[in-house]
């Protein structure tokens, strides 16, 4: 498989095996989100999942800390701890979530209860977790606080959650997700509800915590010019499926799969000339109910020919790196 | 605080104002309180007049406006036509066994408002969570006649258990008391019950589905905690606002249940005075609840800081 790292094999803490989403719908019907979605996550990692709205990335982080909505369904594996997670009673979730997987969410404005203070909430966390003495306590909140660049943290800890602004309540919620010292933590689009410094600041803060801590990361991202500056590894998602993973600079400098060339040249670059158009992928993004048979962005690629009538199976063409797509198949072999 | 003391002189202004159209409102309307309590048959026009004179009503309506105003100053509504002794006598007697149904009857609305509007909406596509909002909806929709007659029949024909009507002073006999209050509070509160469920469910079902609570389970905390401790204390700040609205309302709608129950209140008096055009009387017990209702919604404007952090900063 694909678990073949850089250079040291650091063993998988997490792996994920042909995980497939889909939500039931009103007609009686499934709706995929995910189909079929295979990686291994390595100790001190950063794994981006790049895509798309819609590409079904959300879901599968869901899926990883077993917040799915109870419509949905589940298949394949999810191996952590020597336990399938997908089969998890609920019972014994509750003993992961917070404590050896925790996450971060995209919108910091909604993500924390407005009727408690900010310690609290912290401490809801810990109290759950570890049993920790009350001087112990107030000293953890107060250490995660300042772990995570909140000034004045004896003040921010005893006001509410309208009384910050949207970056320091990232800050918090990453605070409540470090908490328990976890071993993975998945960010869902931890930035994007912010302003562009913010931006910057939340995510040389993530990366700074992951070298210092060496914590695992899932990070979701649509945005590869963030994910360039903290990933090690990235999986591009398309239509439910892995197109494409290898280390996170040689896809960006050399990306494999045509959708994955087009989300880089959509991406605007600070010293882009003015004016410049950016390349819009053309098309939208197929109907997860009614894909085409075959290569499921073959309605979109530039390059399609015959051949992507057959779907491709995600192939490793160089050695850790792999894409899903007969060209790239092809190039490899030449 | 100055945000305070602001709705305090606006609700202030508020009831003035109200009552102040209850006064010229019910002069324009047909019925002549002297003739009334006269008989109109009997009536000569010295007779009238005379009568006029002893209610203070030969004088033209400004001016008895203003005495009204200035009686309102020092708590004195003037005496009933109907019956010549104060007004405010009745009403300090009547008032507090109106609060006390009332109280009764939103203690048994939120008790079971509440729990079925929880159920209904953590469980929206089971038999469990249908049969909680049918039983509310049949609670909102049946007449409370209906309800209270049938609550009659079972509780104290059928089986004796609860007295039908009557009313007795809590200093009295503070167990007779309450036993008596047992069944105009569930007819009271049966139907609000039905509000209650609805905003309830609605509002957690909403709140549920928000960001918030979905951090709080990704935090490894019990489903039940996250319901309880975080989504439904959000999911209660409209449920409060609108029961602020209602009991209002409430004070003065308790008509049907108290003369259904027997039960000497605030309501049937107005309906009596009503139909005296007993002035003195409606202009007051209007006014008392108009001043109920602005406290009653202050006070749920003081609640709602304390539970919602960012109504404070206001």
């Amino acid at each position: 498989m694909t678990a073949v790292a850089k250079q040291t094999p650091a063993p998988a803490i997490l792996s994920v095996a042909d995980l497939a989403v889909g939500f039931a719908r009103r007609d009686g019907g499934t709706a995929p989100a995910v189909r079929g979605v295979s990686f291994d996550l390595h100790r001190g990692e950063v794994l981006a999942l790049v895509g798309e709205s819609g590409c079904g990335k959300s879901a599968t982080a869901l899926a990883l800390i077993g917040l799915l909505a109870r419509t949905a369904r589940v298949g394949g594996r999810v191996d952590f701890g020597g336990r399938n997670l997908l089969q998890l009673p609920e019972r014994e979730w509750e003993s992961i979530r917070g404590r050896r997987i925790a996450m971060i969410f995209q919108d910091p404005m909604s993500s924390l209860d407005p009727l408690y203070r900010i310690g609290d909430q912290i401490a809801e966390v810990l109290r759950q977790h570890l049993n920790l003495s009350p001087a112990a306590l107030a000293a953890r909140i107060r250490e995660l606080l300042v772990l995570v660049g909140i000034p004045d943290p004896d003040l921010r800890l005893r006001q509410y959650p309208h009384q910050l602004s949207g970056g320091q309540r990232q800050r918090v919620v990453i605070a409540m997700a470090l908490a328990c010292d976890p071993e993975i933590i998945i960010a869902d689009e931890p930035t994007t509800a912010l302003d562009v410094t913010i931006q910057a600041q939340i995510i040389d803060l993530l990366s700074q915590l992951n070298r210092r801590i060496g914590m695992a990361m899932i990070f979701i991202s649509h945005d590869l010019g963030v994910v360039s500056r903290i990933a090690h590894r990235v999986a591009v998602m398309y239509a439910g499926q892995l197109v494409e993973s290898g280390p996170c600079e040689r896809v960006l400098q050399a990306p494999a799969h045509p959708y994955t060339r087009g989300l880089l040249a959509s991406v605007p670059a600070a010293g882009m000339a003015p004016k410049t158009p950016l390349q819009a992928i053309p098309g939208m993004v197929p109907d997860m109910a009614r894909l085409p048979p075959g290569c499921a962005f073959r309605n979109r690629c530039a390059q399609a020919h015959d051949v992507c009538q057959t779907p491709p199976p995600l192939e490793t063409h160089t050695p850790g790196r792999a894409a899903r797509c007969w060209l790239a198949a092809q190039e490899s072999r030449i | 605080m100055n945000y305070y003391i602001r709705r305090i002189i606006v609700a202030l202004l508020t009831v003035l104002v109200s009552s102040s159209l209850v006064f010229f409102a019910i002069r324009i309307l047909p019925g002549d309180p002297v003739l009334m309590r006269l008989g109109e048959s009997a009536a000569t026009p010295e007779v009238v007049a005379q009568m006029a004179a002893r209610l203070g009503m030969d004088v033209p309506v400004p001016v008895q406006y203003l005495h009204w105003l200035g009686g309102l100053v020092q708590f004195d509504f003037g005496n009933s036509i109907a019956t010549g002794r104060p007004v405010a006598e009745e009403l300090v007697k009547r008032l507090p066994r109106s609060l006390e149904l009332m109280a009764g009857g939103i203690l048994v609305s939120l008790c079971i408002g509440i729990p079925l509007g929880v159920v209904a909406a953590r469980r929206p596509d089971s038999l469990i969570g249908h049969t909680a909002s049918v039983v509310a909806l049949v609670g909102l929709s049946a007449p409370t006649f209906v309800k209270g007659l049938i609550l009659i029949i079972l509780f104290s024909i059928t089986l004796g258990w609860l007295p039908s009507s009557g009313y007795t002073p809590f200093l009295q006999d503070p167990a007779a008391n309450l036993r008596a209050m047992i069944l105009p509070s569930l007819t009271l509160g049966l139907g609000f019950a039905g509000v209650v469920q609805r905003v309830t469910r609605a509002s957690l079902a909403e709140t549920l589905n928000r960001d918030y609570v979905r951090t709080v389970r990704a935090k490894g905390v019990s489903e039940r905690r996250a319901v309880y401790r975080h989504a439904l204390p959000n999911a209660m700040i409209p449920v409060i606002s609108v029961v602020g609205m209602r009991i209002g309302s409430m004070l003065g709608g308790m008509v049907v249940i108290e003369s259904l129950f027997n039960w000497p209140g605030l309501s049937s008096y107005l309906i009596e005075a009503c139909y005296a055009r007993d002035y003195p009387a409606i202009q007051a017990s209007l006014f008392i609840i108009f001043l109920v209702f602005s406290f009653i919604s202050l006070t749920m404007d003081v609640l709602m800081g304390v539970i919602n952090p960012r109504r404070r900063d206001v």
